[in-house]
């Protein structure tokens, strides 16, 4: 078992070596090396760690990933990616294929003062040493040993900077393609946000597959920083193909009165994790965190939360809602820590699911960890089917039955799907919420 | 399996090879754990064969484990080797005399508590003949169960009287391969109670240890076991709200119910041991394993606890619901202050069909105490119709404490409806202010809304106990008001 680990943890760390290259500047060498060291000596999670319970992490370290894959060639044009894009009205879409920046596909419709959008490969080749620092510090900072796996393996990713005062009209569209020709394609990709003071901006990360693919292994982090008053509208939408495999880490530091809003849609993928930090280090702070995820076949849907109240008086909350249906497995590890010495903090944390099939599993873990006494704290997790009562009342004024369920079912999932901001996206979400529960799982998201 | 017997069978058959010799007259043993330990209480106790087969076991299986660390809870490490594993129960000798010779301060808790004059000398520890009226009331009390068929006596008792019955169930609930503190329990428990029920009979009273004239001195491996037969129905008290000194740090006891067809068993736990002083110095580790069974369909088990002593509180009293229609409950009143550290919930383990669970648990943390609620619910995939409310609240007094709530939810069946609820926060502004508004002084307003914050696990408690334990709440808070 341990020398099994060891070597496992040996090849990743190989892994992270090979992407190094003759050109890198210094900085960059030196990061990736440290992400290799760190994955030798603190080693990789196994089942017995508490944050992996519920979700085994051996099948997928364990398997043969290949690094720097090629993509379709020809490289795709405009018209292949229009099913994610028709509908764009971004100020700024950047398309990353299998990885990598794809210029051709990326496009600034508006430009901004004060907001610099550049992919993290141009900064790793030295091209804008005004964003090098914070990448750098960044690319160094102490996270857990997966997400090591996509910081130190990344070569690109989206490195965005917001200047005090900003504020940036329409959404910026990030849109990460897989397209890979053959099995076991490894894609670490890594993105930081850097928001100024009272600055704003509204964010879509988009992780879908171009054509039918093979399996895949996307591994995505993305750093936050909200400086004081700074204000985030993040959304992520996850809709992988069948066998591949999605982890995404956020890592999110908000400073005095700044806003984080997040919500967090997760539809395909065999094996899908988000994981979530918010470090609450300034006073006043708000943090909103939502998110539905739908399940089926043998799909497995983990979120893990931390939000930890390092500040006063700050708000956070959590609403996560799962649908689970034939064999899927849903996951919630949510966990508020309140820190010694700090007052007034209010934390809300609930995690609702509906399990539709007799095969559908769900494991809920909220958790809360308290140690400051001037705090207003709870939480709430419940599992169920459709209430009876309702169903009853709903066939009661000649709703069919079919239809009283969808009806039920698309009424437990509306407050997530509220949250979206962007009219476009949410009628999209809400159409396609609609015809697969009206039609069960055959129809398709367009967006 | 078998290799297993196999060699079970080829431990207890060879003689201890460091050539151990059995001194049954001995009243103490010397610090240390090894097989000859085991068979020397095993021996002491005029145990049958399988039973200290069944210790030999326990104590292999214990060597391969690991003591948990998960538990948020942190404590010097523990010498397994520095502990005595028997003493013999202290003859009257040894006792204090009269109420004279007792600690004052023990004294003027009792009175606090408002325990009755001639209890407080039992409790003390005076030298049994010393007390007068509860000896004769425990006699009584036995020749009328003896009547109904009920047996109640000690563990160590009933392994000599009515071992088929022990060896039926002893185990049955907890394995010994458990976890890390059941399996030293097993190899090397010292005494404890058990009860047995018989078919359609209702214990006519609360059993409570209290009453049995050899409860003194269970020492601090205890083990209990309380089996109710089909329709049966009993309540047992274990501990009470009198604070209890003890030499030994460590204890690590088993509870295990069984509940058959029809049964109810409803247990009831006041636990107020040393917990230490002011600075944290000192203090019970108490390490304990409680589970129900309910074996039987509508069976029903019920633990209620009210736990406010120890320094380190690790103890999560479970049920497993395998008949159909079977009932558990868990109401807990955790209470740490100073530096105590409390981690408890319970385990609700759902199998059966329409089977229910409530969990109702408060959390109160004072000083610099850290009090966690660690609970599961699980609802396996046979379970259609299964029920569960969790409702977990946890009050904080002062800045430097704690509070945590680490649930695990798992659900395997979707014709199952589970909810958990949990909050945290200070005692209100407004219901203070409102208290004192009414001239109530700030400490009695205090008392009064812990008292209403504990009140649905109170309601649970039998009568007597209750009315203690609210008094035992206002005894521990002393000093973390104002």
């Amino acid at each position: 078992m341990t020398t099994l680990n060891t070597s496992i943890r040996d090849a990743w760390s190989d892994r992270i070596t090979s992407t190094l290259r003759p050109e890198d500047p210094e900085w960059v060498v030196s990061a990736k090396r440290e992400a290799a060291e760190l994955i030798r000596s603190k080693g990789l999670p196994t089942r017995r760690d508490e944050d992996w319970r519920y979700t085994d992490p051996a099948p997928l370290l364990e398997a043969d990933w290949r690094v720097g894959v090629d993509g379709p060639t020809p490289p795709p044009t405009e018209e292949d990616i229009r099913a994610f894009t028709y509908w764009d009205a971004s100020a700024v879409r950047v398309v990353f294929l299998n990885g990598r920046y794809v210029p051709e596909l990326s496009v600034h419709r508006t430009r901004t003062d004060g907001l610099s959008v550049v992919p993290l490969s141009e900064v790793m080749a030295g091209k804008h040493p005004s964003v090098e620092s914070l990448v750098a510090q960044q690319l160094t900072a102490d996270r857990p040993a997966m997400d090591l796996l996509a910081t130190g393996g990344a070569r690109d990713g989206l490195v965005l900077r917001l200047e005090d005062g900003v504020e940036v009209e329409g959404p910026i569209h990030v849109l990460c393609l897989t397209d890979a020709s053959g099995d076991d394609a490894y894609i670490p990709l890594f993105h930081v946000f850097e928001l100024g003071g009272a600055s704003r901006l509204t964010l879509v990360e988009r992780y879908a597959n171009l054509a039918s693919s093979p399996r895949s292994f996307t591994n995505s982090a993305t750093d936050i920083l909200l400086g004081p008053g700074a204000c985030l509208d993040h959304y992520t939408l996850e809709r992988e193909a069948e066998r591949a495999i999605h982890l995404g880490a956020r890592h999110v530091r908000q400073e005095d009165r700044s806003e984080f809003r997040q919500t967090t849609f997760t539809i395909g993928a065999s094996l899908a994790r988000h994981d979530t930090e918010v470090l609450c280090d300034g006073d006043e702070t708000t943090t909103s965190l939502g998110a539905l995820f739908l399940g089926e076949g043998t799909q497995h849907i983990d979120h893990r939360i931390l939000v930890h109240h390092r500040g006063d008086q700050s708000r956070s909350e959590q609403l996560f809602k799962g649908i689970l249906d034939e064999g899927s497995t849903g996951v919630f590890n949510g966990r508020v820590v309140v820190d010694e010495g700090t007052h007034g903090n209010d934390a809300q944390q609930s995690n609702h699911n509906l399990l539709l099939s007799d095969d559908a599993t769900v494991n809920t873990r909220p958790q809360l960890e308290i140690y400051a006494d001037d705090v207003s704290c709870s939480h709430g997790a419940t599992v169920g089917q459709l209430d009876p009562d309702s169903l009853f009342y709903l066939r009661t004024r000649g709703i069919p039955r079919g239809q009283a369920e969808s009806l039920l079912t698309y009424a437990f999932a509306s407050d997530v799907v509220d949250r979206i901001r962007i009219d476009f996206i949410r009628e999209r979400v809400q159409e396609f919420l609609s015809t697969r529960m009206e039609f069960g799982n055959t129809s398709e998201m367009t967006q | 399996m078998s290799s297993d017997t196999d060699h079970i069978e080829k431990v207890t058959s060879q003689d201890y090879e460091w050539g151990f010799v059995t001194d049954i007259e001995q009243e103490k043993l010397e610090p240390g754990l090894n097989e000859g330990v085991i068979r020397f209480i095993s021996a002491k106790k005029g145990e049958p064969k399988p039973l200290l087969e069944w210790r030999l076991a326990a104590f292999e299986a214990w060597k391969t484990m690991e003591e948990p660390d998960w538990a948020k809870v942190g404590y010097p490490a523990i010498d397994y080797q520095s502990i005595s594993y028997y003493a013999a129960p202290k003859n009257d000798d040894d006792r204090p005399k009269s109420l004279d010779e007792v600690d004052p301060e023990l004294l003027e808790t009792y009175e606090k508590l408002g325990i009755p004059l001639h209890e407080r000398a039992a409790l003390a520890g005076v030298a049994v003949d010393a007390v007068f009226d509860s000896v004769s009331v425990a006699t009584t009390y036995k020749g009328k169960l003896e009547e109904m068929g009920i047996i109640f006596c000690s563990l160590s008792e009933a392994v000599r009287e009515h071992p088929d019955l022990v060896l039926k169930y002893l185990g049955s609930v907890v394995p010994v391969r458990d976890n890390f503190f059941a399996a030293l329990n097993s190899a090397v428990f010292s005494d404890g109670s058990f009860v047995y029920i018989p078919k359609g009979v209702r214990c006519p009273m609360e059993l409570s240890t209290y009453f049995r004239i050899n409860a003194a001195d269970t020492g601090q491996f205890e083990r209990t076991l309380i089996v109710a037969d089909e329709g049966a129905h009993v309540s047992y008290l274990e501990g009470c709200t009198a604070p209890k000194r003890d030499e030994n740090q460590l204890h690590a006891a088993v509870v295990e119910l069984v509940a058959l067809k029809d049964a109810t068993i409803k247990y009831s736990t006041v636990q107020n041991w040393y917990p230490g002083d002011k600075d944290g110095k000192g203090g019970i580790f108490n390490f304990v394993t409680k589970r129900g069974l309910c074996k039987g369909d509508r069976s029903k088990i019920s633990w209620t606890q009210v736990e406010t002593g120890s320094a380190i509180t690790w103890k999560y009293p479970s049920c497993v619901l395998k008949g159909d229609d079977s009932v558990g409950e868990f109401y807990s009143v955790a209470l740490t202050n100073n530096h105590q550290q409390a981690d408890t919930g319970t385990k609700m383990v759902h199998l059966g069909r329409n089977t229910r669970s409530t969990i109702v648990s408060k959390g109160i943390s004072a000083g610099f105490a850290q009090n966690t609620y660690r609970g599961l619910v699980r609802i396996g995939k046979g379970a259609r119709g299964a029920r569960n409310h969790s409702q977990c609240d946890s009050l904080l007094m002062g800045s430097t404490c704690g509070a945590h709530t680490f649930p695990y939810i798992e659900v395997k069946n979707r014709h199952s409806e589970v909810e958990h609820e949990a909050t945290t926060s200070r005692i209100s502004e407004d219901q203070l202010f409102y208290l004192r508004q009414r001239g109530i002084k700030e400490e009695d307003a205090v008392n009064m809304i812990v008292n209403g914050f504990c009140k649905e696990v109170f309601r649970e408690l039998p009568m007597e106990f209750a009315v203690e334990a609210q008094k035992l709440l206002e005894v521990s808070l002393e000093g973390a008001v104002g």
